[in-house]
């Protein structure tokens, strides 16, 4: 860093020429003749020697270092708690959407109010009583839920011997 | 305008933080102390004689260097990275100086840690007494001399980070230089007859 070459006069002429390039004629000033820029060009070498007498303190790059340091851990401290709440939301988003989904696309089973209008539409086509169109729809949607589940429809009431099969009607 | 660029000195060390800068763009953050180590001396001296107390200057020093860590990409794109760094640190300087005014005791030079070689230490009285003498200086007066002389910029350079005219940088380092000279005049001589008993 140090620079211990002597003075050097060419610096003082690249320095003059360009003094020259912004000033031109104002350089012929008297207080910037010869003398007073060799006096310039003595004081200029005497402060570039004075430049290395200051130095950093022994802690600075320490100093940096750590700052750099915590302001990374720090960094990634906050990319890591959004990140984690990013994905936090985004599954809790997912869930809610899929159960959405999966609500609209379950079939719903028929309702007591789709029975008794189902009922109520036999009744009147049939010119039958509106509970024996209900007894009707009833037993046709339960065989109807038993042949979705692939099960045998619900089997009748057993017959005991002896007994014809209305007498349970007429009891 | 040849005669106008920068001394080969000035140039190649403006190279030199040019592929520091780029080893920090590529190699990220982890490449910061090789840029503390080679710049972190010039901008504190610089920082000093902006802010007149150097634990001021290596804050700002400090922070601008954190600055760029943080972005490592930022210096590598700039067209002159030396001369945006010595911006950074000169604009940290003035938030610091904003910050924090302190007396100034223009005869103290407390603050500054020195260091002085054997060969060199008949001169530590002359070096106090220019270091004494630049804080004696208005700020504007002073960085366009430290820029010029220990930075070995030209005033075009110098314009471009203290965002003035050149002419008017030039004008500063005229009135500066003759201040100095005024003041250190018999620091001068003495030097003058070192040197010419030295080309004896």
């Amino acid at each position: 860093m140090f620079d211990p070459s002597p003075p050097n006069r060419n610096r003082h002429n690249s320095f003059y020429n360009e003094m020259n390039d912004l000033f031109g004629e104002d350089l012929r000033e008297p207080h910037f003749t010869d003398e007073a820029s060799h006096d310039g060009q003595d004081l200029e070498d005497l402060i570039r020697g004075a430049g290395h007498y200051v130095h950093p303190g022994d802690q600075l790059r320490a100093r940096i270092l750590e700052s750099v340091n915590c302001r990374r851990e720090r960094r990634h401290m906050w990319q890591r708690f959004f990140g984690g709440f990013a994905l936090a939301t985004t599954v809790v988003l997912a869930l809610i959407i899929i159960g959405q989904i999966g609500l609209a696309v379950t079939p719903r089973g028929r309702t007591a109010s789709d029975l008794q209008h189902q009922a109520t539409r036999r009744a009147n086509a049939d010119g039958v009583a509106w509970e024996w169109a209900l007894t009707e729809v009833v037993y046709d949607w339960r065989r109807s839920a038993a042949a979705s589940l692939h099960c045998e429809p619900a089997h009748p009431p057993k017959v005991r011997t002896g007994e014809s099969p209305t007498d349970g009607a007429e009891r | 305008m040849s005669h106008s660029t920068a001394p080969p000195s000035a140039a190649a060390f403006s190279q030199r933080v040019r592929t520091s800068a780029r080893q920090l763009a590529e190699l990220g953050e982890d490449a910061i102390s090789g840029l503390i180590d080679l710049t972190s001396l010039r901008l504190v001296r610089f920082a000093t004689t902006l802010t007149r107390n150097q634990h001021d200057a290596e804050d700002a020093v400090q922070a601008t260097l954190v600055k760029i860590a943080a972005q490592p990409g930022r210096l590598h794109q700039c067209t002159d990275p030396w001369a945006y760094l010595l911006r950074m640190v000169r604009n940290e300087s003035l938030m610091i100086l904003r910050r924090r005014p302190r007396w100034n005791l223009i005869g103290d030079l407390c603050d500054l840690l020195t260091r002085c070689r054997v060969d060199e230490l008949e001169r530590e009285e002359s070096y106090r007494a220019i270091w004494k003498a630049l804080r004696t200086l208005p700020t504007e007066q002073s960085e366009v001399v430290v820029l010029k002389i220990w930075e070995e910029m030209t005033f075009a350079g110098i314009a471009g980070v203290l965002e003035i005219s050149p002419s008017t940088a030039a004008s500063r380092y005229r009135y500066a230089i003759a201040k100095l000279n005024g003041q250190l005049r018999e620091q001068i001589a003495p030097s003058s007859s070192e040197d010419l008993q030295h080309h004896v």
